[in-house]
């Protein structure tokens, strides 16, 4: 019996590190690609471990590319969109969650509406009246409509999450004295925390991937974002690889720290909710 | 786990809809009324270069996708069954990735954030990484094959229909696991421990305890999970458009593509508009389709 | 079901609204006629500013008129990127955007959209100083509504330090890459692009006008001949005996300037661009100083060597609020001294001729000399009114040829039919 246990712990953890392995080299492969020399990243047959290493495509991102002003927008409106969608989010989430008013089911489907539509075919119209409001070539004109393609999803999961959550517990912090707005500050909130930076770090990764909007609603080179940003790097003919190799590295940096920030929280959260559950 | 109901009341309704207020005139606004824009342009001849002849054609735009356009049907079966396969596959692999991160005990923080990478890069990017990689001269695919000696001579991927449709489907899978695999793992989190330990006393074995707990557990999540792909997959466009540009002979085209096609290079708004509401439908119907599956065992 | 339907109609209501503004006219051109010019600045839309020329033609029409600002604002070098944001900005009749440089295959396309500054009487005055082919791809129904800047032809990149002299015949190409392939590192003799993109359609059409094909004549489609058949057969042959890798199929010509910069083919078909980069040490190249520029070779049937042209023009919005500045760009940017300027820095090819014998030019870039003729040959993609949806035909089924899942015949038949159909629906 002990021995059959072995083996298939064995078997998992082979599974589990070749599983990983598979996933993680492309994103090796992109790294690798970044740090070789310029002579050397054509060679063929290609070095799979390169034999001198090199920051050029990385001098290139910064000084040829203006790569910094792009992680700042996009930092900034993806920053904002998310923290826009968690805030309007939040309270429609409770609503479809615990409160049976007429047609909530309607509502909750409606919201899907705005993500079923391919955003090419309304670029234009949308171009037209941004145009007419002064929002092309701002922030604003980049957030709103950002917000509206995480909105959705950022409802959709916190309602999902907050579906998870017994409403029992709501009801006898009502019953100990608490007002409906006091339950959910002190016993929803802290036991949503998980799910709550969950939507988070999903709204932010979802508005930093945006291209569309950002493509057509900015015209100036001080407010493209990354996306769009990368995209300028080609020539007409040229594909300059190492420096997009360069820039999707550093595309990802700011991620990485969002992630581990929020991390915290849902670690800090799972515990708090051990307690009280 | 279930919410209790409430008797629906003037109150009710009241809190329900000030609460939902600003996230239904947001999507109003910027969401749906472009959508009528769209939709209106998709009944009209809207050639931009022909201004001249714009007018109301009622449903002729959609009689010839439907009957004439050449690249129709076959734009339409590669969009739904990119989408069957690539959901299926990230739904494996999320899940499997969720479970590792679910299971592991060290360095979970770092492997986190790991997974997350290929989601933050951009769509573009990761299209043209994967493209480099299934090169047939430079891609480092051929190379690595060919070192294990699993082929002698370079393979071009991408000049066949079979393997281009297999490149495009891993490309939007690697890209978009750690969504999947990131929803699920918060889902499992939020399952508590006890359920396992009562079912191991009990003597329930492990795909029971997955059948009977976990799945029932994660089900609202799964919905979210899946909804959301397939919106996505059914709108497949930037890894079609620098991967294959929809060939090899025009094999992995979508329909989105074809829009593409129609809005920027023919500046046919009123055809380009009518495919877009066609999408829009068939999205509409697989959601509907999800919805309710997963609410009639609920209720 | 009531409450969607008031919903939908409130939203259509919207949707109208919001739909005001869009017929719009276009600017009438009002020139501002106040002699003491006040300060104005015009906005320009270009590609990036890799080599700086662009900078450099700016700063020097700045000093020449003072009175003018340029916000010149990069945009990606892929033109169907640059196109959805141009398209966008016309479309809503936007007065910001004033020149912007246009693809030689959009100019139809915009101006039959009204989009475009009626610029007859600029490019009249100049008519006799620039090449007759870019000229022709500023033209739509009889009047000129781009100037040239620059113009991009195929041409046959070779390594010089193996072969003498160039081939000039299909049979002459074949015979040398199959003396060659296998020896010095040379592993294929013949890399050209046909991704089932635009790269297809230029180079499938060089290969039929080599051997005296030809696609559209005076609206007529003329594709489907014994030539093309030909054509179609020789690049089928190519891959399979091995002289060109099936991954042309897959390739855009970075992949092509790639693999011949690796030192692993003998010759490409490819843009000029590729020979400046392939002549530069020190990035991907292995054979700087070692390559050659040739016009393409010409097949049995055909007489002349014939390339696919490309480039760029300049033109005005006809939404600009700014016409007299704005004509007054695009005729600097289309002139001598500017296209100099491009010319030393960037290495393409001017639309202006006597730059091809001017002095500094050919001390810097002596093949420009040769290269004359292979651009006066240059023949434009079909000049019809819809041109990018015939692309769209001739990408799929040129690529479901090369991909043999058609024959030959069978495929060629149907890309004539295919392209007739298009024109037929154009009307």
């Amino acid at each position: 019996m002990k021995k059959k246990i072995k083996i298939g712990k064995i078997f998992g953890l082979i599974f589990a590190v070749l599983f990983v392995a598979i996933l993680v080299f492309p994103f090796y492969w992109q790294l690798i690609s970044s740090f070789k020399d310029p002579e050397d990243l054509m060679m063929m047959p290609t070095e799979i471990w390169p034999s001198r290493f090199s920051l050029d495509f990385f001098k290139n991102v910064f000084s040829v590319h203006h790569f910094d002003t792009f992680l700042k927008n996009s930092i900034i409106v993806s920053g904002f969109s998310m923290l826009f969608s968690i805030l309007v989010a939040l309270p429609a989430a409770y609503a479809f969650t615990r409160i049976r008013f007429s047609g909530y089911k309607f509502w909750k489907n409606f919201m899907l509406l705005a993500n079923m539509f391919p955003i090419i075919a309304v670029v234009t119209p949308l171009f037209v009246v941004f145009k007419k409001l002064h929002l092309v070539n701002t922030y604003a004109g980049l957030i709103i409509p950002t917000i509206v393609i995480t909105l959705p999803l950022s409802i959709w999961t916190l309602v999902a999450f907050l579906g998870q959550i017994p409403y029992d517990l709501e009801q006898a912090a009502q019953i100990d004295g608490c007002t409906r707005l006091q339950a959910v500050c002190k016993v929803i909130l802290p036991l949503m925390t998980p799910g709550l930076f969950s939507t988070a770090i999903i709204a932010f990764i979802t508005a930093w991937n945006e291209l569309m909007f950002s493509l057509v609603f900015v015209t100036k080179n001080e407010w493209r974002t990354v996306p769009v940003g990368i995209t300028l790097f080609v020539g007409e003919f040229t594909v300059p690889w190492g420096d997009m190799a360069a820039a999707s590295i550093c595309a990802t940096v700011p991620i990485v720290i969002v992630v581990l920030i929020c991390q915290k929280q849902i670690v800090a959260g799972l515990t708090a909710g051990a307690v009280k559950g | 786990m279930k919410t209790k109901r409430l008797n629906p009341g003037a109150r009710e309704n009241i809190i329900g809809y000030s609460l939902i207020a600003p996230a239904v005139i947001l999507i109003l606004l910027i969401g749906i009324v472009p959508i009528f824009n769209t939709f209106s342009y998709s009944l009209q001849n809207y050639v931009l270069s022909k201004p001249k002849d714009r007018g109301f054609v009622g449903l002729e735009n959609y009689v010839y996708l439907l009957t004439q356009d050449k690249y129709f049907l076959i734009s339409l079966w590669n969009t739904l069954r990119f989408a069957f396969f690539s959901v299926i596959l990230q739904l494996v692999v999320g899940f499997i990735g969720a479970m590792l991160m679910h299971k592991a005990t060290k360095g979970v923080t770092l492997v986190r954030a790991a997974v997350l990478i290929p989601w933050a890069i951009p769509g573009v990017i990761v299209a043209q990484m994967w493209s480099f990689m299934f090169n047939d001269q430079l891609g480092v695919l051929n190379q690595i094959l060919m070192n294990l000696g699993i082929i002698q001579e370079n393979i071009t991927w991408l000049a066949d229909s079979f393997w281009a449709f297999v490149a495009v489907v891993l490309t939007d899978t690697w890209k978009q696991f750690p969504f999947v695999a990131l929803m699920l793992l918060a889902g499992l989190q939020t399952i508590p421990h006890e359920l396992y330990e009562s079912a191991e006393v009990d003597g329930a074995g492990k795909i029971r305890q997955f059948v009977s707990i976990t799945l029932p557990n994660i089900k609202p999540i799964l919905l979210v999970v899946l909804l959301f792909r397939t919106m996505g997959a059914l709108r497949i466009f930037d890894i079609v458009y620098s991967m294959t540009g929809g060939g090899p002979a025009n094999s992995t085209t979508t329909l989105l593509l074809q829009a593409y096609n129609y809005f920027f290079k023919d500046l046919n708004y009123g055809k380009g508009s009518a495919m877009s509401t066609i999408i829009f439908i068939i999205i509409m119907i697989m959601s509907v389709i999800y919805i309710k599956v997963f609410r009639s065992d609920e209720d | 079901m009531k409450k969607l339907l008031a919903i939908l109609l409130a939203s259509a209501m919207m949707a109208s609204l919001a739909a005001c503004g869009e017929n719009s006219d276009p600017a009438e051109s009002t020139p501002t006629g106040s002699s003491e010019k006040e300060p104005v600045t015009i906005t320009f839309f270009g590609g990036v500013d890799n080599t700086g020329t662009i900078g450099e033609r700016i700063e020097l029409f700045e000093e020449q008129y003072d009175w003018i600002t340029v916000d010149y604002q990069e945009f990606s070098g892929n033109s169907d990127d640059r196109k959805k944001t141009i398209i966008n900005s016309l479309q809503a009749g936007d007065d910001e955007l004033d020149v912007f440089l246009c693809d030689t295959i959009w100019v139809s396309q915009f101006a039959a959209a009204g989009w475009l500054t009626d610029v007859t009487e600029e490019l009249n005055a100049v008519k006799d100083q620039h090449l007759a082919g870019p000229l022709s791809t500023c033209m739509y129904d009889n009047t000129a509504y781009a100037m040239p800047v620059y113009s991009d032809a195929g041409v046959l990149l070779y390594r010089s330090d193996i072969i003498e002299t160039p081939p000039t015949t299909w049979d002459e190409l074949v015979a040398m890459c199959k003396e060659h392939v296998g020896k010095d590192g040379i592993e294929y003799g013949y890399v050209f692009q046909a991704k089932q993109t635009e790269a297809i359609v230029c180079n499938m059409l060089e290969f039929i006008k080599q051997n005296g094909g030809n696609d559209v004549v005076d609206g007529e489609v003329v594709i489907d001949s014994d030539e093309t058949r030909e054509a179609f057969q020789f690049v089928l042959d190519m891959i399979d005996d091995g002289i060109a890798p099936e991954g042309v199929l897959t390739h855009i010509p970075d992949d092509t300037r790639v693999i011949f910069e690796g030192g692993k083919a003998l010759f490409s078909r490819n843009w000029p661009y590729a020979y400046s980069t392939a002549q530069t040490e020190g990035g991907d190249s292995k054979i700087a100083g070692k390559v050659g520029i040739a016009p393409l070779p010409v097949g049995p049937n055909g007489e002349d060597s014939s390339a696919t042209l490309g480039g760029w023009n300049m033109a005005a919005s006809a939404y600009t609020d700014q016409p007299e500045a704005s004509k007054l760009f695009l005729e600097f940017m289309s002139g001598e001294e500017a296209q100099k300027i491009m010319v030393l820095g960037d290495a393409t090819f001017p639309t202006v001729a006597s730059l091809y014998e001017d002095e500094e030019v050919l001390e810097k870039l002596p093949f420009m000399e040769e290269l004359k003729p292979v651009l006066d040959a240059a023949k434009p993609r079909p000049q019809v009114s819809d041109y990018s949806a015939i692309s769209t035909v001739m990408q799929v089924d040129m690529h479901t040829i090369l991909t043999k899942e058609i024959s030959v015949d069978e495929g060629v038949t149907k890309l004539a039919q295919d392209m007739k159909d298009i024109i037929a629906e154009m009307g």
